[in-house]
């Protein structure tokens, strides 16, 4: 049984009336690399400042390798974290901020960070305000890497990268932590980047988790099936749309047998996604009307 | 454009003016009782005193005098209000360009469809109407409320009492506001930008009132007799600039100060006073001559300001 | 963490080190020439004054003092000037420190490195505190004895603002202005909001303190002497002249704010009814533990600001 890196039981939190995240329960297994997605407040954020500490729970907890991340800094040795909008301190120089990763960090590897600035031909004696967003989300991403963390989290870090830059960051991630079985959660709100490298996915909508788990393991459970207008409804249906004669609809289901009229198909990652945010805002629309 | 600016600054501006509400709330009540007093106790001799550099012989105003230690207290804050125009600089000069692009909004804000040089001239514009405003209501206020306590000390034309009253302060204020503007379109930083504005300011404002100031129009200068027991006229409001005692030849004995003899016996053969001042009916001149200086600065200020702005991206 | 410290603010460092240079390069030369100057003219007459309460009326040192004080009266402007110091640090020690760090989102980074949130606090509050106490404590035993001549010659060390200016109150002002630019940014999260909370909140406790706190710490002395005695209160005691009025036998108020001197060849009815002059003040040797209470009141303050924006930031994300 692997080690769970991130463990979250009914984990809540609240601003004042308006609960930013609630009910949430996932368990992210170690070495895998996961990815948060769901729409802009959705609670991505609130779920990984509660996962590195910034955050006090007000409901249910969260553990990191099984310690709880709140006011641990023996914990944030193992925890590397980049904050959305990457902020750094714009008048330091790269050198500035490596000696800044070292100094207040218990564990930093000095050499790798210079070595990954090199070969991303990122200068060190320039003052980082002075760079532009790709290599600013390099540099931050080096800091975190540097403190050989055992998990990464990451705040939509290529949230306002242009497309080359995006890919440049997400191969400089998988480059670096291919070998260290480093766990990586990085959250977006554009699944089309991190499709390629995730193989965990968790889904986060109005606060609270509307899917998660093992990509593979979802995608195998999940189907689209096309069929006639009105032939029922096997399995529980996620996503249905209708034409005059025929219907789509994505089922989840086990690996029973179909009635023969429908036409099975694979389901991709991003319709997935997509089916079941607007589930749930189809649930919540629902359950606006219910109240009113 | 207008309601931007509007929305940008409104919590400046309330709080500006909760500021000035305050500060009129400490003036007037005050203000009124010292008027009330001088007027009462102080005005008569003063106005029979005369603008003389000395009193008329064998008169005196021991009112005066009494005033001057009843509203001692006040004598010190007079100076605290000259950094009322570094503030309205500080808060409304500084961040006008400096905060906006510290925070990157400016490429926002200067995208939108409107061209630099429009954005600049409304904001601009704008502010510097409502600072002046706000510079004329508390030099007003200040005008009046100083005078009585400034001519109970002499010190009508002299730093800080004619720094803070007259036309001045409000010159003082656009000078505030548009170095704090120029220095934000160099820096482009809100803490350095606050900083060299402290240093500039106080540096530049100090710079007029000791070394060009004096010298607006040359001093007149007068022999005074050493005859006994002549005051000096305190409330006049004449600038005294030198004081010594010299000799009938006019050689100085005494520096920083008159020869003072009890009686006529006491007075020592062949010394008089001699005194170099501004009269105090050069006051506005004054006044205006300095306003015009600040302002040509201010101007100046604006012309770099904006070509400055035209290069940033 | 310390560090961090110095690289964050070592620009602000450089700037108040460079100021306390300006301060002694103007205040050294001009203050030993005030101290020759003193010790020449008036030291002498004051010593044979005496520092009682009481003085011989006809054996004023005023002529002296009061010549002395015209000669140097544009300084006692710097000093005034200098009044705005304590605000002036808090402004660029204080406000920023946090606010900056919030404004900016780097808190993010700074407290999810090795070090917590809490010792970051700690640290940066204690290296800044002492830099700027110990800054502020060199400019006020500079001023102490810059102003030390002036002070004496015009009798107002225990008053506005030489009080305030040379001694160890003004260490406790500066401390209390930078715990509230702490408490201001933790709460407004923006520099130049909490630089207006700042100053606001500064001075309205300054007023307020000095106006109304100061007078009473300790209960006030009172003397009355009648005008027709070869005595008066001496203004130069050092002490806190509070309040004066000529007063009849039976204490009712005939001047205020005035001193009767009785001439046995001038005769005048006010001085045959026996009037009085009344002075209510706070005594020279008091000067020291009133310092000492304005301090531990402002200290007390600075603590209690220190331990709120902790608690701010304790929640914050």
């Amino acid at each position: 049984m692997d080690d769970i890196a991130i463990q979250a039981d009914r984990l809540g939190k609240r601003y004042r009336k308006k609960w930013a995240l609630r009910d949430c329960t996932l368990q992210i297994p170690a070495g895998r690399i996961a990815a948060l997605v769901g729409p802009n407040g959705a609670g991505k954020s609130t779920l990984l400042h509660l996962a590195v500490g910034l955050l006090r729970p007000d409901e249910g907890e969260v553990r990191v390798f099984g310690a709880v991340p709140r006011d641990n800094t023996a914990l944030l040795a193992d925890i590397g974290f980049v904050a959305q909008d990457t902020p750094l301190y714009k008048d330091f120089t790269g050198a500035d901020l490596i000696t800044f990763g070292a100094r207040l960090n218990r564990r930093f590897d000095t050499a790798l960070a210079r070595e990954r600035l090199a070969q991303l031909r990122i200068p060190l004696d320039q003052a980082v305000g002075t760079l532009s967003g790709g290599q600013r989300a390099q540099v931050a991403l080096t800091l975190a890497i540097a403190k050989r963390p055992k998990v990464l989290l990451l705040d939509e870090p290529v949230a306002s990268l242009d497309p080359l830059s995006r890919r440049e960051f997400l191969q400089a991630l998988m480059g670096g932590v291919a070998e260290s079985g480093t766990t990586v959660v990085l959250s977006s709100h554009l699944l089309a980047d991190l499709e390629r490298i995730c193989d965990y996915l968790i889904v986060l909508q109005t606060a609270r988790v509307q899917l998660a788990g093992p990509v593979d393991e979802l995608l195998e459970a999940h189907r689209v099936l096309i069929g006639p207008r009105g032939a029922g409804t096997p399995g529980e249906v996620i996503r249905q749309s209708h034409t005059d004669r025929q219907s789509t609809l994505l089922v989840r289901s086990g690996a029973e047998a179909l009635p023969p009229q429908w036409t099975v198909q694979d389901v991709s990652l991003e319709d997935l996604v997509l089916a079941y945010l607007a589930n749930a805002d189809a649930g919540r629309a629902a359950d606006l009307e219910r109240a009113a | 454009m207008i309601w931007l600016t509007w929305r940008q600054h409104r919590r400046s501006a309330l709080f500006t003016l909760l500021g000035l509400a305050a500060l009129a709330a400490f003036l007037i009540p005050t203000g009124l009782s010292m008027h009330h007093a001088y007027d009462r106790d102080v005005a008569a001799c003063a106005r029979q005193a005369g603008t003389g550099v000395l009193l008329p012989p064998g008169m005196q105003c021991p009112a005066v005098a009494s005033f001057a230690a009843e509203y001692k207290a006040y004598v010190v804050i007079v100076a605290l209000f000259l950094a009322l125009p570094l503030l309205v600089g500080l808060f409304w000069g500084a961040p006008l360009v400096a905060a906006e692009v510290d925070q990157g909004t400016h490429r926002l804000a200067w995208t939108q469809g409107i061209s630099r040089t429009r954005w600049f001239a409304v904001k601009l514009s704008l502010v510097l109407g409502f600072t002046l405003a706000v510079g004329a209501a508390y030099a007003a206020l200040l005008s009046w409320w100083v005078e009585p306590v400034a001519r109970a000390y002499g010190e009508r034309f002299a730093f800080p009492a004619f720094d803070v009253a007259g036309v001045v302060p409000v010159a003082y204020t656009l000078f505030a506001v548009t170095l704090g503007l120029a220095i934000g379109t160099f820096w482009r930083r809100l803490q350095p930008t606050v900083a060299t504005l402290l240093v500039v300011y106080i540096a530049v404002h100090t710079a007029v009132a000791t070394l060009a100031r004096p010298n607006y129009r040359a001093p007149v200068t007068a022999d005074l007799p050493l005859a006994a027991g002549a005051d000096d006229n305190v409330t006049a409001g004449n600038w005294l600039l030198a004081d010594q005692a010299r000799t009938a030849d006019g050689r100085t004995l005494l520096r920083g100060g008159w020869m003072v003899c009890d009686t006529p016996a006491g007075c020592p053969d062949g010394v008089h006073n001699w005194v170099s001042y501004q009269p105090a009916d050069r006051f506005w001149q004054f006044q205006y001559v300095e306003a015009g200086i600040f302002v040509a600065l201010a101007a100046l200020l604006l012309w770099l300001a904006a070509g400055r702005l035209r290069r940033l991206a | 963490m310390i560090w961090l410290t110095w690289r964050q603010h070592r620009r602000e460092a450089l700037f108040t080190l460079l100021a306390l240079a300006a301060l002694a390069a103007f205040t050294v030369p001009t203050g030993l020439s005030m101290h020759r100057a003193f010790d020449r003219d008036v030291a002498a007459c004051l010593h044979s004054l005496g520092t009682g309460v009481l003085v011989p009326a006809n054996g004023s040192c005023r002529q002296q003092a009061g010549a002395f004080a015209d000669r140097y009266s544009a300084y006692r402007i710097v000093a005034t000037l200098l009044l705005f110091a304590p605000a002036v640090i808090g402004l660029f020690w204080g406000a920023p420190l946090v606010a900056r760090e919030l404004e900016q989102q780097t808190h993010r980074l700074a407290w999810t490195q090795g070090v917590g949130r809490t010792r970051w606090a700690l640290t940066k509050f204690g290296l800044v505190l002492g830099f700027a106490g110990l800054a502020a404590g060199a400019c006020s035993a500079l001023l102490s004895w810059w102003l030390g001549p002036l002070a004496t010659a015009l009798g107002d060390r225990f008053e506005f603002p030489v009080f305030d200016l040379a001694g160890p109150a003004a260490v406790a002002y500066t401390l209390f202005a930078v715990a509230l630019g702490f408490a201001a940014g933790a709460y407004r999260r923006k520099v130049l909001p909490t630089m207006g909370v700042l100053l606001a909140v500064f001075l309205g406790v300054r007023i307020a303190v000095t106006v109304f706190a100061r007078p009473d710490y300790r209960p006030a002395r009172e003397v009355s002497v009648a005008a027709s005695a070869p005595e008066h209160y001496n203004q130069f005691s050092g002490g806190w002249q509070l309040d004066a009025a000529v007063r009849t036998a039976d204490g009712r108020v005939i001047h205020p704010n005035a001193e009767q001197r009785c001439d046995k060849d001038r005769p005048d009815e006010e001085c045959d009814a026996g009037a009085q002059n009344w002075v209510r003040y706070q005594p020279a040797d008091r000067f020291w533990s009133f310092q000492y209470i304005e301090s531990a009141l402002y200290l007390t303050g600075a603590a209690a600001l220190v331990l709120l924006a902790l608690a701010r930031l304790r929640r914050l994300s």
